[in-house]
């Protein structure tokens, strides 16, 4: 019986609690949100100290990062639909953290004064919540920007002075889903009134500028298709002036970053089926290639120095290595080995 | 009502109470429990199986076995056996597969259990006339040769209803048998809801679950005059699928229906016995998600999976000490989908193997060996070369004494990727053509014995499975197999039994070392596979009165593959009574007696804050199980 009751209980399980952080990354970082879609890790890597705190805290699935006026939030996004403030310091605990309507589907936030404006995908009112406590204080209905499905299926939404750009990307949900054009929302902030609605191409998406003071970035185009382009916006004349298409460039543009007067795209193959992802600088109306990999390239941001690239393995999943990767602008490179992180990045978001 | 909750009172609090418990037998069919070789438990389905007891319970309290639900009485299961994915178990009524080679995994629960006699848990190594080469095991439901008549209905908590009847009747040239269940529930029990807000406890709220009813029927009959036998098995199932807790589906319906017809033939001359049979299998399913919940288009996709094949077993015994085995396994699946967006709506596939196998014992019949192989080509209709397979295994026994034995198998194991995993477009699910087929090796070591008042088996066992498909998810929540994973796990289970008096004891332990091996660098657990899983049944009979207490208990499963989320230990009670009067027999029973549906867990388990807070127990992220729930059944067997 003695020998029965060994092989029942007699080993040692295997340990499967995470790593140890190889440091305790402060700012300014580049916060990553990594994800296997099921379960996510809160990561960060410390610019000074040139290290990373993987595996911090856990997040939903669906993840997303937005760094607003010095303040850094976590987004739940589909099927999580929560939100929480990090401390930027500790980020093992967030502040506070408010759970927002089933399926809302929160996709971006500014702050404003002691407000947050939240989008929401799949609802069409963009809410607002206390800056402190989270709780719901408002709600702007948009309901009139929307396609025929009455959802304007709202993503990017970027603070600039006293106006807010919106990305409306008006899918149409009751077509399977079928692109219609989008549109860009300017929105005066104290009043909260819409005072420029904007036609552009499909699903765009919005992006700062921090080199060019009251310009944004927006990309256009579907994902697979060379239906896009990029265009920059002039916020207070509310004009778009065409960069270069998707056409043009012959890949599929995915996100941009900004530094020093270069932008940075992340693009892929316009064969959904061939796992290729690129990077490109963007200069005087010329691309230049930085890297091009059988990877995913999920989001670029730029920090003080450095683009940085989000990492991931692309459909098949195998041989591609993930993780976190440096662009340097300036020669327009790859800049330093990819630093590794146990789930693959996702979302990236810099904290200065 | 009282009487019964005193009952139940009283066998809760005496320890030397008894319950109705599950048989479980260590004994393989036609066969003593010194000369079977496979590592296999059978059950029988008769009065002392509890009322509320689908398959997937029943199997879940054996050795080895490890159940998932998604809650709620009927609700969808998975099955593991010693660690494998729910596609590599193989399901067989009367050695008919269920899911033969292309076809996806069997939901358990479909399946009326008090249809058949017994059942048949095969762990790892399976018996040669099942022709099966599955990695995890074989579950074979093996109905009645001279089936009862009986009669049965149930009432209980959450609206759940059951009723069933089953009679055989002689012809004169034959024997005609007829079993019919239904089971009706609305499943809208109670669950607690975080909102996935851990760190915020002040928005927690009770809420209701809703669109999780169902309805399902089956109908089962046989025609049985001489060696000739025709059976058919069918079964429909119509129910909500209410998403995760976070996120539910409002809208979202689901619902199959299922035929397997069967005929067969046999004989025995000499020291030859033959088995032929052919079998046509038709399974539909409907997925009705009209406001877009779960594909994020809206949809109504119908797939339809026919297969169709024959088998043909055979064995020559040339002596006691030589029986030669041979099984021939001939088969044609298809899948055809309606969907509205699909590039490659159906797909057939040829599949041929043969299954040999030899048992050879010593002239004392000590010592047996039976080495077995099995040879097997699939040819998809288009998309990817055919493939070849041999999955060779050999299994040894040591009857040392009149009661104690000692056996032990091992073999090499493949399954190629099914239709879904190739070419599914199928809500969230799109596959994946170049998917290369799992490989598995394992083998077990154990010792067994049985006595006039006791049975105990112990079995040490180890699984890999190279090239595992994982179902990957994207961004969209579209999910994609791919070949992945290395799964390892190593692990013991015990089952004993023992009778003093007017008790029946049993007791179920499996331990797993459980784990996926990505890339030769990480261990990664795999989720749903429990370190430990205990199970006890106590029942206590007297006269015509039978009271029973049953102990779950599981501890150290993951819900995720990363890790992250651990469940902590578990333990639900169920107590039971019956009244038998005569041909009558009222019965109660209460299901998670303790009503444990919340359990404290660390706040953020990448966080050692030593925080604790309350979730809601699943087994599945978001999938909340019910409550204590009451049913009382009434059953009459002349």
């Amino acid at each position: 019986m003695s020998l029965l009751l060994t092989l029942l209980i007699g080993c040692t399980p295997p340990d499967h609690s995470p790593p140890e952080a190889d440091c305790d990354a402060q700012a300014p970082l580049i916060a990553l949100a990594t994800t296997d879609f099921t379960v996510g890790a809160l990561a960060a890597y410390d610019l000074t100290a040139g290290c990373l705190s993987d595996q911090i805290a856990t997040t939903s699935g669906d993840p997303a990062l937005v760094a607003d006026a010095d303040r850094l939030f976590l987004l739940n996004r589909q099927g999580g639909d929560v939100i929480r403030e990090l401390n930027p310091s500790d980020l093992t605990v967030p502040l506070w953290e408010v759970a927002l309507a089933d399926l809302v589907n929160p996709h971006d936030l500014i702050v404003v004064d002691d407000e947050l404006w939240v989008t929401q995908y799949d609802q069409a009112e963009l809410v607002r919540l206390d800056g402190v406590t989270g709780a719901e204080v408002g709600a702007l209905d948009l309901s009139e920007y929307a396609d025929a499905d009455g959802i304007p299926e709202m993503d990017g939404l970027i603070r600039h002075q006293d106006r807010g750009i919106l990305a409306l990307q008006r899918f149409d949900q009751g077509l399977d889903w079928e692109p219609t054009p989008g549109g860009l929302l300017v929105i005066e902030l104290s009043d909260a009134q819409v005072m420029v609605d904007l036609d552009i191409g499909l699903s765009p998406r919005v992006f700062e500028r921090p080199s060019t003071p009251g310009s944004i970035a927006v990309l256009t185009g579907t994902y697979g298709q060379a239906d896009g382009g990029l265009w920059f916006m002039d916020v207070d004349s509310g004009t778009l002036e065409s960069q270069i298409t998707e056409e043009e460039a012959g890949v599929d543009f995915g996100h941009y970053a900004e530094i020093n007067g270069v932008g940075v795209l992340t693009a892929t193959h316009f064969d959904a089926q061939i796992s290729q992802a690129s990077a490109w600088c963007f200069s005087d109306g010329n691309l230049t290639l930085a890297t091009e990999q059988a990877v995913w390239f999920t989001d670029v941001v730029a920090g003080p120095d450095y683009a940085w690239l989000s990492v991931r393995r692309g459909w098949d999943g195998v041989g591609a290595e993930w993780g976190l990767q440096a662009i340097a602008v300036s020669s327009c490179s790859l800049h330093g080995p990819l630093i590794p992180t146990t789930l693959e990045p996702y979302s990236l978001a810099f904290f200065p | 009502m009282f009487f019964w909750l005193t009952l139940c009172r009283a066998a809760m609090a005496a320890p030397d109470s008894d319950s109705v418990a599950v048989e479980v037998e260590v004994r393989a069919p036609d066969e003593t429990v010194q000369m079977t070789t496979a590592a296999v438990t059978v059950v029988a389905v008769d009065d002392r199986v509890p009322p509320s007891s689908d398959l997937s319970t029943l199997v879940s309290r054996t050795a080895g076995t490890s159940v998932r639900r998604l809650g709620g009485v009927g609700a969808w299961t998975t099955l593991s056996i010693r660690g494998s994915s729910a596609r590599q178990v193989d399901v067989f009524i009367d050695g008919v597969p269920l899911n033969p080679d292309g076809l996806i995994t069997v939901n358990l629960a479909e399946l009326p259990l008090r249809t058949f006699e017994r059942v048949e848990i095969y762990r790892g190594f399976t018996p040669v006339w099942l022709g099966s080469s599955a990695i995890g095991g074989a579950i074979n439901l093996v109905s009645a040769e001279r089936p009862k008549g009986q009669a049965a209905l149930s009432a209980g908590s959450l609206t759940t209803s059951r009723a069933s009847a089953s009679g055989a009747l002689d012809l004169g040239n034959g024997l005609a048998w007829m079993s019919v269940e239904a089971l009706g529930t609305r499943g809208d029990f109670s669950f607690f809801d975080d909102r996935g807000t851990a760190f915020n406890t002040g928005d927690d709220v009770w809420l209701q679950r809703a669109n999780n009813d169902r309805r399902q029927g089956s109908v089962h009959a046989s025609y049985q005059s001489g060696p000739w036998r025709v059976l058919t098995a069918a079964s429909f199932r119509e129910e909500g699928i209410p998403g995760v807790q976070y996120g539910p589906y409002s809208g979202v319906r689901w619902s199959t229906a299922r035929d397997l017809t069967v005929g067969s033939w046999q004989h025995q001359a000499g020291a030859w016995s033959h088995r032929a049979s052919v079998w046509g299998l038709l399974r539909q399913e409907y997925l009705s998600d009209p406001l877009g919940e779960v594909a994020l288009v809206a949809t109504g996709d119908r797939s339809r999976m026919t297969a169709a094949g024959a088998i043909y077993t055979t064995s020559f015994a040339a002596s006691p000490r030589v029986v030669w085995s041979q099984a021939v396994h001939l088969g044609i699946a298809g899948w055809q989908q309606d969907l509205q967006a699909s590039n490659d709506p159906s797909q057939q596939r040829l599949s041929a193997s043969t299954t040999g196998g030899l048992t050879l014992r010593d002239p004392g019949e000590f010592f047996q060996v039976s080495p077995v192989v099995k040879v097997g080509r699939i040819a998809d209709r288009r998309g990817r070369e055919p493939m070849n397979a041999v999955s060779p295994r050999i299994s040894v026994l040591w009857a040392f004494s009149r009661t104690w034995a000692l056996s032990g198998n091992a073999g090499l194991y493949l399954r190629p990727p099914d239709l879904l995993e190739l070419y599914g477009n199928q809500g969230v699910f799109v596959g994946n053509s170049v998917l290369s087929a799992e490989r598995g090796r394992q083998g077990d070591v154990g010792v067994r014995g049985v006595g006039s008042k006791h049975e105990l088996s112990v079995v040490a066992f180890a699984n890999d499975v190279f090239d595992q498909i994982v179902w990957l998810q994207n961004a969209q929540g579209l999910a994609r197999p791919s070949n992945l994973a290395h799964a390892r796990t190593l692990g013991t289970e015990l089952a004993s039994a023992w009778r003093p008096g007017s008790f029946d004891l049993r007791f179920t332990g499996t331990r797993n070392w459980a784990v996926q091996i990505v890339d030769d660098t990480a261990d990664l657990p795999i989720p749903g596979v429990p370190e430990w899983e205990l199970h006890t049944d106590v029942r206590w009979q007297r006269k015509n009165l039978t009271l029973g207490h049953r102990v779950d208990y599981t501890f150290g499963s993951y819900l995720d593959a990363q890790g992250f989320f651990g469940t902590p230990p578990r333990t639900v009670h169920a107590v039971s009574a019956a009244l038998t009067d005569g041909a009558l027999c009222l019965q109660f029973e209460l299901l998670n007696a303790l009503n444990q549906i919340v359990e404290s867990t660390d706040r953020d388990p990448l966080v050692d804050d030593g925080v604790q807070v309350d979730r809601a127990v699943t087994d599945f992220f978001g999938y909340p199980l019910p409550g204590r729930t009451v049913l009382l059944p009434l059953r009459y067997q002349p």
